[in-house]
């Protein structure tokens, strides 16, 4: 039908009664057409504005079915990946159960040596068979390497097998807001890599002014667009300000930013100490920081307070451990303070370099001479700095001050008049003493100067940390050292972890002669460690009879013997206070147990004079002596080459290192019970048998894992399937035309474009001119 | 009155008759003639004689030839054409778009940018295949080109719009000048009085330009005593009786490009018009195309720049050796947030981590800061470079041109970037997969193009070849809220164009059908006044003719009773 226009209810001229009719029947045939074009096209439309809702529901649609279309190819790869690990996994479960079977056969001790060589090259080659399958590629990625998918897993080291890869995970959408794994690590399936060596050393990383704002409280930060507010009662009145600090990156910028944005009239000075920030106002006013609304930056700063004096002492800000974070700002707390100076522009912030009370308190004198120069005496605590007397500047001063190297130097912005100024005036004139500068120091330094030493797979390097800056230095050189350890920083961003990725192999670490390990928490071997964990994980069996005696412990003077019975230690350190506390060991003991200096073990210190040499003997009854490394096994007592003499002139005896770790796999379980049978150890062959039934069970687990995922994708793709059904359900509905409908219309249109025509004609037909 | 004063009357009706034919004749030859305003001869009784005590008429005069016009129909006509002209250019620019759009098909834009998003679903999936990272660069450069393709289709429409403007003035002096020149004429042929609106045919030629001219632009017409007419544009006089003034177009320099208004050439003052063809023009080349191209930007810049800077932040299967930055900066020690980047960037901090090729486990990571909070000094193009210079083995500095340099110091390191809070690769073109911050400029950045460059593309998050965590959020971005964009997504500023287009085209159908029905109605009104009718002209044609008839009959008789007399 054509617009409808109304006709004139006068009289009409013949011009507007073709121009009607003309436009009538072109608005026919434009309908005709349209109708023809849907049903050749099958789309109601061919425009969006022809239905404008309709349409974008329509492109919304598409593209959703687009998506969805990726999705289920994502779907499909993923089962293709996961497939194919399970199937190699059935192979593997296979081939363990088998292995299984014949090690049963020759545990006993009734075995000859060609069975038990069968058995060994039984092992071989499941290992082999194993290291293939860890090694299994699908479509040019290796499916067990973690997230390093181009990077061969498992490759045989000397007689180990070590791990490459890692226990990260490749991801896929499998909807379009579900992430899927889509790979299982190595490490889930064989193993490959240890438990992680991780002290329960904080490493505590001091705030700097460059600390990030999102790595403190542990790397949380203080959430998105913060801001605080800020009050300064000053006794007349209570100012307020909004601080935001949404434009702060680090603890220098907060502090900035509070100072700058103090209520009018009022002045704020923000100090960065070692653990968080101390706000301060004028004497007399008071100051307090609350929330701004629903907001909780001023918690997370630690300075939420009601008012209270003017100082403000913020909490403890925790920041995380990075990369980055340098070796010098772990563990304790530098002292800190103010030179201050009179007038502006030549204040001076004083910081310790290292850790520790000694340099708290500690006094500045300046002595004239003829240019800048600084020198610590640590016996009087004096920081005694040469200045050209009323010339030298703040900054030349500071200067001369961090390169005498005990202590930093900076000059204070809070006493500058503009940025350009800062530390720009001369000094006090000397002579000037400044008593009690600093305060705040606290804790220990880390032991830089020792370093480490690392053994695995009966490979020992000594690192020498002494180079390293930062917390990445130190990891580079434990990942460096190339005997298959990896370091990282631990989740909770407050240590580091060591781990070993070397199957089959011992793997400890110990000091080298100083504190390095134990500050840092990865020592294996310390005074908490549990007898139970020695001699990987059998322990130190004591007597049968808990009262009898374990240790026969000989001083050099052949006088002092100790007795100790362990049946009451439980660690380390219970060990070594049973020796120590020995009645017969007297006080200060004579025969000194104490953590080894150098590498790990238990030291015997025999501080008595005498011609004979410190002994450990076995005690009839007990394996304690041999079990704690202290005896050879089948000896009876220590070696008496093994005694050392140090530069004391005592006499001492270490043990050797039986609280070895290693990396948790079925390879260690396999490399180990081969050489258990090479020695027709059947205790270690019955502790392979178990550990081989817990690797064939993490086998079996990874494999149902599998089983599960691929089940959960088959749900997933029903899904799928359905949603699509639906989406082009829904999308045929707004866009594809009702083929009957538009079969009607067109010829119904047809009839009333003929009627049309004709009446059209008729009307043009009809004239009074032939009737005249 | 005497015979042959008889025989005279008669004659006279004769010849009031004939012009009565003729009239009715042009009608009729008219009838099919668009604009034509149908006339009628009036006729009005002759003037009387006294004869003796008696007054007796004699015959028929002619008054006049008027044209039959409703005037009042006719003025609001000369507004709704110039409606449904202004409605229709808009109807004709949104039919373009949507044209050019495509939408509903397999190849637009929306196609485009979904294919590249799956593209990067590929790489996710296998990450270390070179070939989809090379598909996904490619599905890029599509998408990049597509967009560009789609700015320069609808600038060309917005140029030709332009020319149109300037088409338009030409027309708009023509047609007034036509005007001007037929008010003249009307005037000394009428001689002052338009009761009877003799000039027909000037009038009806006057009215076809008067009628083309409201199409072209909003215009107020009156008709003088002298029968000229008087037509105003916006308030002010564009013809008066035989003067008229010249319009010529200007560029205007409000927006980025040039464009044409048109204003009077004495008075240097636009053409305020709110109706016609030219206000239509105006529309859908400054609000409508400029709208879709505004919007078809900040799509663009939007993709460039967020998605840059996620990109940014990710590894490849290889690190980088030497890099450039894409943007440069003229004042290079000016604040990073006020140097005139296309993407500002903000206060934050980002890695750089220096690794040996050999062994990319080993690495040295830095932070580097952007303190752009106003207080102190504020990272430069400069200062940016000092720090980065400052890490061992990598080599950082400032072109002539402004751009900043990188390089390892050896062939063994190789660098990456990650944990960038504050924008700066995105807005410096360091690292980044899009070149360009609009939709005319967007690309994809050449380092990454090529078999050869393929390993490159930054699907990791966690270092160098190290998973696809990256390749992860780039392939979830297209959904993902936006801060920048008040938590919008791409796809939700992408549907923000469609509908503005198809609301507003389905607006602009609506608006020009209403037009047009308005001034179909308004046409039948004219046409019921001024239309011709050939059968009601065939009435009038037998009625002159049977009064001609009559005449002749009458002075037949006249004569006959003067042949009785001459006979006596």
């Amino acid at each position: 039908m054509s617009r409808i226009i109304p006709i004139p209810t006068t009289r009409v001229g013949d011009l507007f009664i073709r121009q009607r009719q003309v436009e009538q029947v072109q608005f026919d045939q434009l309908a005709l057409f349209r109708l023809q074009n849907q049903i050749s096209t099958g789309q109601r439309m061919q425009l969006p504005s022809e239905d404008a809702p309709a349409a974008l529901r329509a492109i919304n649609l598409q593209r959703l079915l687009d998506r969805k279309g990726q999705i289920r190819t994502n779907l499909k790869a993923s089962n293709q990946y996961l497939g194919a690990a399970w199937d190699r996994l059935g192979h593997v479960s296979t081939a363990l159960s088998e292995l299984r079977g014949s090690v049963v056969g020759v545990a006993g001790t009734v075995v000859t040596d060609e069975a038990r060589q069968a058995v060994i090259q039984e092992v071989d080659s499941v290992l082999r068979e194993l290291v293939n399958a860890g090694n299994a590629k699908y479509q040019g990625r290796y499916l067990f390497a973690g997230s390093r998918s181009q990077v061969q897993p498992y490759d045989f080291r000397d007689e180990f097998v070590q791990f490459s890869g890692n226990e990260g995970v490749l991801r896929s959408f499998v909807d379009l807001e579900r992430l899927f794994d889509t790979n299982l690590s190595g490490t889930e399936v064989f193993g490959g890599i240890s438990a992680a060596v991780q002290g329960s050393v904080d490493l505590d990383p001091h705030l700097t002014s460059r600390t990030l704002v999102s790595t403190v409280n542990g790397g949380s930060g203080i959430g998105s667009n913060p801001a605080i507010s800020l009050s300064i009662n000053t006794g007349a009145s209570t100012e307020t300000s909004i601080v935001d600090l949404s434009t702060a990156v680090t603890m220098a910028d907060v502090a900035r930013l509070i100072e700058d944005g103090a209520p009018a009239g009022t002045e704020v000075n923000v100090e960065i100490t070692s653990t968080g920030l101390v706000l301060r106002t004028d004497i007399g006013s008071t100051i307090s920081v609350s929330e701004v609304a629903e907001g909780r930056a001023a918690q997370q700063l630690g300075i939420l307070s009601d008012p209270g004096s003017n100082t403000l002492v913020g909490g403890d800000l925790n920041p995380a451990l990075l990369k980055t974070t340098r070796l010098e700002n772990l563990l304790g707390k530098k002292a800190q303070g103010l030179i201050e100076s009179a007038g502006a522009n030549n204040d001076i912030v004083l910081t310790a370099s290292s850790n520790g009370v000694d340099f708290n308190n500690v006094t500045v004198s300046f002595v004239a001479g003829a240019s800048e120069s600084a020198s610590y005496d640590s016996g009087t605590n004096t920081l005694t700095v040469t200045i050209r007397s009323g010339v030298s500047s703040a900054n030349e001063v500071a200067a001369a001050i961090t390169a005498e190297g005990t202590f930093t130097a900076v000059a204070d912005y809070h006493d500058a008049l503009s940025t350009v100024q800062i530390g720009t005036n001369p000094v006090d004139a000397a002579p000037a003493t400044f008593a009690n500068v600093t305060s705040g120091g606290s804790g220990e330094t880390l032991d830089m100067a020792s370093g480490l030493i690392l053994t695995n797979g009966g490979e020992t390097v000594t690192l020498d940390i002494s180079g390293a800056e930062t917390v990445e230095d130190l990891l580079n050189l434990i990942n460096g050292a190339d005997i298959g350890l990896v370091a990282e920083i631990n989740t909770a961003a407050n240590g580091i972890n060591v781990r070993s990725r070397l199957s089959g192999a011992d793997f400890t670490i110990g000091e080298n002669g100083g504190t390095t390990a134990t500050q840092l928490g990865i020592r294996t071997y310390t005074g908490a460690t549990e007898l139970a964990a020695f001699n990987r994980g059998v322990g130190v069996p004591t007597a049968n009879d808990p009262t009898s005696d374990d240790l026969l412990i000989t001083a050099r003077d052949g006088t002092t013997q100790l007795t100790i019975n362990l049946s009451t230690a439980d660690t380390v350190q219970d060990v070594i206070d049973l020796i120590n506390n020995n009645p017969a060991n007297g006080v200060p003991p004579a025969v000194e147990a104490r953590l080894a200096l150098v590498g790990n073990g238990i030291e015997l210190v025999d501080s008595t004079v005498g011609p004979g040499t410190l002994t450990v003997a076995v005690v009839e009854g007990s394996q304690a002596a041999q079990y704690l490394g202290f005896v050879a096994e089948g000896a009876t007592q220590s070696d008496p080459s093994a005694v050392q003499v140090d530069g004391s002139g005592n006499q001492v005896l270490t043990s050797e290192d039986r609280h070895t770790l290693e990396a948790d796999s079925v390879f260690n379980t396999l490399l180990r019970l081969r050489t258990a049978l090479e020695q027709g150890d059947v205790e270690e062959i019955g502790r392979s048998l178990e550990r081989l039934d817990a690797d064939l069970d993490r086998v079996n687990f990874a494999r149902a894992e599998l089983g599960g995922r691929l089940q959960n994708l088959a749900v997933i793709d029903v899904r799928l399937q359905d949603e699509d059904v639906q989406l082009r359900s829904a999308l045929s509905q707004d866009i594809d035309v009702d083929i009957v409908q538009a079969i009607s219309d067109l010829t119904a249109r047809q009839f009333a474009f003929q009627a049309s025509l004709q009446t059209t004609a008729s009307m043009m037909r009809l004239s009074l001119l032939d009737f005249i | 009155m005497s015979l042959f004063g008889s025989i005279q009357m008669g004659g006279n009706t004769l010849r009031a008759m004939q012009i009565g034919l003729q009239v009715v004749g042009n009608n009729i030859a008219n009838a099919n003639t668009p604009g034509y305003v149908r006339q009628e001869a009036i006729y009005v009784p002759a003037p009387v004689q006294r004869h003796g005590s008696l007054i007796l008429g004699t015959g028929v005069l002619v008054d006049s030839i008027v044209q039959k016009i409703d005037s009042f129909v006719l003025e609001r006509l000369v507004g709704a054409k110039g409606d449904r002209a202004n409605a229709e250019v808009q109807e004709e620019v949104y039919r373009e778009i949507e044209g050019i759009l495509n939408e509903l098909s397999e190849v637009d834009l929306s196609s485009a940018l979904t294919g590249f998003f799956n593209s990067i679903h590929e790489v996710m999936l296998d990450p270390g295949n070179l070939a989809t990272r090379n598909l996904a660069v490619g599905a890029g450069d599509n998408l990049a080109r597509v967009i560009r393709e789609l700015h320069g289709r609808v600038f060309d429409i917005q140029q030709e719009l332009d020319q149109r403007v300037t088409a338009a003035a030409d027309e708009i002096n023509s047609l007034a000048e036509e005007i001007r020149l037929l008010n003249i004429q009307i005037s000394s042929t009428e001689g002052g009085d338009t009761s009877s609106s003799q000039a027909g045919g000037l009038r009806v030629k006057r009215q076809g330009a008067v009628d083309r001219l409201s199409e072209l632009v909003g215009i107020s017409v009156n008709e003088q005593p002298s029968g000229g007419l008087s037509v105003a544009v916006g308030g002010e006089f564009l013809v008066f009786e035989g003067q008229r003034r010249e319009v010529a177009v200007v560029n205007s320099s409000t927006s980025d490009l040039a464009y044409g208004v048109v204003e009077f050439a004495d008075t240097h003052s636009a053409i305020n018009t709110t109706g016609g063809e030219l206000t239509g023009l105006y529309t859908a080349r400054d609000e409508t195309l400029g709208s879709f191209l505004d919007r078809l930007d900040e799509l663009a810049g939007t993709l460039a720049f967020e998605f840059n800077k996620v990109y940014s932040q990710g590894q490849g299967l290889v690190g980088l050796q030497q890099l450039t930055s894409i943007e440069t900066i003229s004042d290079t020690s000016a604040a990073l947030d006020a140097a005139g980047l296309a993407f500002t960037p903000i206060s934050g901090a980002l890695n750089i981590v220096v690794s040996s090729k050999t062994d990319t486990e080993l690495t040295q990571t830095h932070e580097i800061f952007i303190d752009l909070d106003g207080i102190d000094q504020d990272t430069s193009l400069l200062s940016l470079a000092a720090q980065l210079d400052a890490i061992d083995g990598l080599s950082a500095s400032v072109s002539g041109t402004g751009a900043l340099q990188l390089s390892t110091d050896s062939t063994d390191l190789e660098f990456s970037f990650s944990d960038d809070t504050s924008g700066v690769l995105a807005a410096l073109g360091l690292n980044t997969f899009f070149t360009g911050s609009t939709a005319a400029t967007l690309g994809v950045n050449d380092e990454v193009k090529g078999i050869e460059n393929a390993a490159k593309f930054a699907a990791s998050s966690d270092g160098i070849d190290n998973g696809n965590g990256n390749a992860v959020l780039l392939a979830g971005f297209l959904e993902e809220p936006l801060e920048s964009a008040g938590n919008a997504s791409l796809v939700d500023i992408y549907n923000q164009l469609l509908n503005e287009v198809t609301q507003g085209a389905s607006t602009a159908q609506s608006v020009a059908e209403g037009f047009r029905i308005f001034e179909g109605t308004l046409e039948g009104q004219r046409q019921s006044v001024s239309g011709v009718s050939i059968d009601e002209e065939a009435i009038k044609m037998l009625t002159l003719q049977r009064i001609y008839q009559a005449s002749a009959r009458y002075i037949q008789t006249i004569t006959e009773l003067l042949d009785l007399l001459v006979d006596l």
